[in-house]
């Protein structure tokens, strides 16, 4: 493993210290997945949040997106992702337009392999 | 903390004094409904401007803003105010199934209270922009019908010119379309203001959230229960404004006629896609875009045809008709809608929220009597 370089900037503190290995990991049905976290502040209905995503042991993120899987719908905006810095990538626009059960997706490729991570987050 | 020994039915009498009688009353509510409840204020949001005009807080403008919003004169045969649709004495809006401009409209007619710091405008959202919202219907040939020169003619030629120029400067020095887009603000500025008063509901969150007895009908807290539970009202209707201000199909029929359709958010996006009045535009004064990337970013679906803005619930009995075509008379009749809602109208891709829920009778009555709460009541 090449280690943990993810680092974090709260969206309400960007003078936050970067903290290493900081956020929540990510599920992943791919055997041997290599670690992907994530992080963000809680949400409100319909407003635009960022979150950082982090993946380690090399590869990129390709896409990061989320669906209300009980409603089988998505969100209805594109969310933008920067470049990465260091393996870290900041994703902004993602907006939670219902309340309850939301997964954010992310897909990655690593030494030419897809795979698909998932974290699932609840909003009130 | 909310405590289970608050809830209780005190009778007011005697606890008083010489206030009017008061029936304090129980709550029904689960801690995990009154925690839920969080979400839906406070109320009033706090105002804050609209960096994409210039007027936005001004009282100056706001002052004639309203003055234009009551006045003909915007109107090319001077026939129509926004007041003639949008009524100030009747929840600025007409108790009419669809508005009448020139001609039959295709639409129910908006209130235009609670307007301020939404992300889209009008049922379709052709607008990202309150003050583009209030330019569409002064230059639609079925609205108001005013060509932008025209406009700056008559205002040239009004009582408003000398006051239009503190504001805005030489008018001459402007083309019409500039006139056009600053009396849209205007009218924007003045519109920001309608903000409808906290109603029984948000008193009796308040007195919830903050531990204290409440006065609130037994019937409206059960209505409130099935919003929040089988009725799936809260996925769409939801926060302070009672919606997350996006687009559903509400199994609402949106044949206009036998050969007419309303596309709803399809056509609302098409041309706001297409339009020179938007946020991310010349026309706005906010040197940031801020809000444009919504305009940006916006995904168009399939599921976009004959769906439409989810409107609030706030004033709701200052509103009726009901429902983006005004279908649907009285509250009673919305909710009935929703319990026995036919399912084959839905889209095929939608969304899986709507399903019957058949409300019983009372449970009707309740549903109802709750949401008369989010309104201020007569008198």
């Amino acid at each position: 493993m090449r280690g943990c370089v993810f680092a974090v900037l709260a969206v309400a503190l960007p003078s936050a210290p970067a903290l290493a290995c900081d956020g929540e990991v990510m599920q992943s049905s791919t055997a041997k997945a290599p670690e992907a976290r994530i992080q963000f502040e809680p949400p409100q209905i319909s407003q635009p949040f960022v979150v950082r995503v982090a993946l380690f042991d090399g590869g990129q993120v390709l896409t990061v997106d989320a669906i209300m899987p009980a409603h089988q719908h998505g969100m209805l905006y594109r969310p933008s992702m920067s470049t990465p810095e260091q393996g870290r990538y900041t994703v902004e626009n993602l907006v939670f337009h219902m309340p309850g059960l939301w997964h954010i997706q992310v897909q990655a490729e690593v030494d030419a392999r897809r795979i698909d991570y998932v974290y699932e987050t609840v909003v009130q | 903390m909310i405590r289970r020994g608050l809830r209780v039915l005190l009778a007011a009498a005697g606890l008083w004094g010489s206030l009017p009688a008061l029936a304090l009353a129980e709550v029904i509510l689960s801690d995990a409904e009154i925690a839920r409840l969080s979400a839906f204020g406070p109320w009033p949001p706090v105002a804050e401007p609209d960096p994409s005009n210039r007027f936005s807080s001004d009282p100056q403008a706001i002052a004639l803003g309203q003055a234009l919003f009551n006045d003909p004169i915007l109107s090319s045969d001077g026939l129509l105010s926004c007041a003639s649709c949008h009524d100030p004495e009747g929840g600025f809006t007409r108790p009419v199934a669809r508005g009448m401009g020139r001609v039959l409209l295709d639409r129910n007619i908006p209130t235009v209270r609670d307007l301020a710091g939404l992300r889209w405008f009008g049922w379709g959202g052709r607008s990202d922009a309150l003050w583009a919202a209030s330019l569409h219907p002064i230059v639609d040939p079925t609205e108001m019908a005013h060509a932008p020169e025209a406009l700056k003619v008559s205002l040239l030629n009004s009582p408003y010119a000398e006051w239009l120029e503190q504001l805005l400067g030489p008018l001459q020095g402007h083309t019409g379309e500039a006139v056009l887009v600053n009396i849209a603000k205007l009218l924007a500025a003045y519109q920001e203001t309608l903000v409808s008063a906290p109603t029984p509901f948000d008193q009796f969150r308040l007195d919830l959230l903050q531990g204290q007895a409440v006065s609130y009908p037994l019937a409206a807290q059960r209505g409130l229960q099935i919003f929040l539970g089988r009725g799936n009202c809260s996925f769409c209707h939801v926060g302070p404004r009672f919606t997350n201000n996006e687009f559903h199909d509400a199994g609402v029929p949106y044949f206009l006629s036998a050969t007419r359709v309303d596309p709803g958010r399809h056509q609302g996006l098409q041309r706001l896609l297409s339009s020179p009045y938007t946020l991310d535009s010349q026309w706005s004064d906010d040197p940031a875009r801020t809000g444009a990337w919504a305009l940006r970013s916006v995904r168009q679906r399939h599921s976009d045809f004959g769906s439409f803005r989810t409107p609030t619930l706030r004033g709701l009995t200052d509103t009726a008709p009901y429902m983006h075509d005004g279908s649907l008379p009285t509250l009673e009749a919305v909710v009935r809608h929703y319990s026995e809602i036919n399912t084959e109208r839905l889209h095929a891709d939608g969304e899986a929220i709507l399903a019957p829920f058949h409300l019983s009778e009372r449970e009707v009555a309740d549903l109802v009597a709750f949401l008369q709460t989010l309104s201020v009541p007569d008198g």
